[in-house]
């Protein structure tokens, strides 16, 4: 499907959903507790079919979290990148998308251990990379590590 | 004193450690099996032994800086991994490098990727018990490493892309160092059948072991050659195509089998492909200048950057957020290696340890990839 056929096909979907765009790709916008419901239609709808998720990245933007998923389509090879704004800092969940896609496993459980987001329903949350007695969560903008992170400036 | 009988008739699952200091790991990657007998249940990789916080690095470095930190990850193909920064960055800038700086940044991604895949065939042929296979296939790295020494003086984590272009121009010498290669290579690579594709043990102890269901190689995110021996056509040089990719002919290399033996031949091909686009291109290389002058500080536009790469295993992106700082917002590396991990207790459950070996060696992992 080109770019402007999804982004009509996607704006009727999903009516409350904002939407934004680069060069690149279209952007969809959703809160985190529409994320499983969203991504289950993203992929069982015939005109969309997003069966493969290449990327999955945590973002701490300060006041909020947000989770990108970059998603394609293997059968129709358009792309989405979604977003799931997660408002609450203080303690922050999603629902796991590990039973959707299998490559969210790891990738939840490094964004677990990386920004201390919960990922309710997950099969396996435990730390990825860091050691297990690792206190704090590393990737966070107001981490503070006076050991471990030298500041050049 | 009394000794125990011990039931025989009884069989219990246990679990046995694999790494991080065992040899067919490639690296400290440790695997937790969980056995029935010899059969495999389940594995569960433990990750992280060399875990550098590189993206967390990132965002306290410049784009240059950046470029030097993407070798350390996926070494084996690190001119690809600078090459998806220089693009990320070249793409926010709006900037458009000559068409001579294409031409050899495909040429040397190929070199690349050919030295990378010999690597992994010697590597491979040892851990299936051939020490011959490790000599011959380290012989033809070594000819591509040297031809990278004279280029830009460094051997394995080569740092030779920058944003806009090239950190030096081309010897005068290097289209006759690729060509001798190539004459040397060609006649080499029937030798690497003879030595091990048509080799009845070796084909014994790949063939039918290890499968990976297209579906499966999708939902795990498998990418590379790995991903289409199992009929997943996910090449990014065909599907998006970069620098001069879209300039010469070449075959996706895609199987169906979907076992080791399936994997194992799409990298034996896919290394004669990457011979065909170097001849392409080396006798083609466009006069010119070698980078475009950058300003000494990039500052990307506020926004975000994806740019995909075919490395030698698979799919690299790099996905930069910019909030027009001169250090990146945040900066994640989607590395090949991480995903193809994923499957891998997919593939390895009701297979034998023996098996096992064959498959992460078919997976060809490379562990600072995955750990970045």
């Amino acid at each position: 499907m080109d770019r402007e056929a999804l982004k009509n096909k996607l704006i009727e979907v999903f009516p409350n959903a904002s939407f934004s765009e680069n060069k690149q790709f279209i952007i969809l916008t959703t809160t985190s507790d529409k994320i499983t419901e969203v991504v289950e239609t993203l992929k069982n709808n015939i005109d969309f079919r997003f069966d493969y998720m290449f990327c999955i990245t945590g973002e701490d933007w300060l006041n909020y979290f947000i989770i990108t998923y970059h998603l394609r389509s293997t059968h129709l090879g358009h792309e989405l990148v979604l977003k799931a704004k997660i408002e609450n800092r203080e303690k922050p969940e999603i629902e796991t998308l590990s039973h959707l896609y299998s490559t969210a496993e790891l990738n939840e459980r490094e964004i677990f251990e990386m920004y201390g987001i919960h990922f309710l329903h997950h099969p396996d949350l435990r730390k990825l990379l860091l050691p297990d007695e690792w206190e704090g969560f590393p990737m966070r903008k107001d981490y503070y590590d006076p050991i471990h992170i030298v500041e050049l400036e | 004193m009394k000794i125990e009988a011990i039931d025989t008739s009884e069989t219990k699952e246990y679990f046995i450690n694999m790494g991080p200091q065992h040899p067919s790991t490639h690296g400290v990657l440790r695997l937790l099996l969980t056995l029935e007998g010899e059969i495999i249940k389940n594995v569960e990789p433990h990750i992280g032994y060399v875990h550098r916080a590189i993206e967390k690095m990132c965002e306290k470095s410049s784009f240059q800086q950046i470029i030097h930190l993407t070798d350390r990850l996926d070494y084996l193909s690190c001119h690809m991994n600078n090459e998806a920064v220089c693009l990320a960055v070249e793409q926010g800038l709006e900037m458009d490098v000559p068409e001579r700086v294409k031409v050899i940044r495909t040429i040397i991604d190929e070199l690349n990727r050919i030295s990378s895949h010999t690597l992994w065939w010697g590597v491979m042929g040892m851990d299936m018990g051939a020490i011959t296979s490790f000599l011959y296939g380290f012989r033809e790295h070594e000819m591509i490493t040297e031809i990278f020494e004279e280029t830009c003086g460094a051997r394995l984590t080569m740092s030779y892309n920058v944003p806009g272009g090239l950190m030096f121009d081309i010897p005068p010498n290097f289209q006759k160092m690729v060509k001798d290669f190539l004459f040397h290579f060609k006649k080499k690579l029937p030798e690497y059948d003879t030595l091990l594709s048509n080799n009845i043990i070796f084909t014994e102890r790949t063939k039918g072991i290890g499968y990976l269901s297209k579906e499966n190689a999708i939902a795990f995110g498998v990418t590379g050659p790995s991903a289409r021996a199992s009929g997943f056509a996910c090449d990014v040089r065909k599907l998006k195509p970069y620098s001069a990719y879209h300039k010469v002919n070449f075959k996706e290399i895609i199987f169906t089998e979907g076992d080791c033996f399936a994997r194992y031949k799409a990298r034996i091909d896919e290394m004669w492909e990457s011979v065909s686009i170097i001849e392409q291109l080396i006798d083609n290389i466009p006069e010119g200048d070698y980078f475009v002058k950058t300003k000494a500080v990039i500052k990307l536009p506020v926004g975000e950057y994806y740019q995909s790469v075919e490395s030698a295993r698979g799919e690299f992106g790099v996905y930069i957020v910019s909030d027009n700082k001169k250090n990146p917002y945040r900066v994640k590396f989607r590395s090949p290696g991480f995903a193809n991990l994923s499957a891998l207790n997919k593939i390895a459950q009701g297979c034998k340890i023996a098996d096992l070996v064959a498959i992460m060696s078919t997976l060809d992992l490379v562990i600072p990839d995955i750990d970045r």
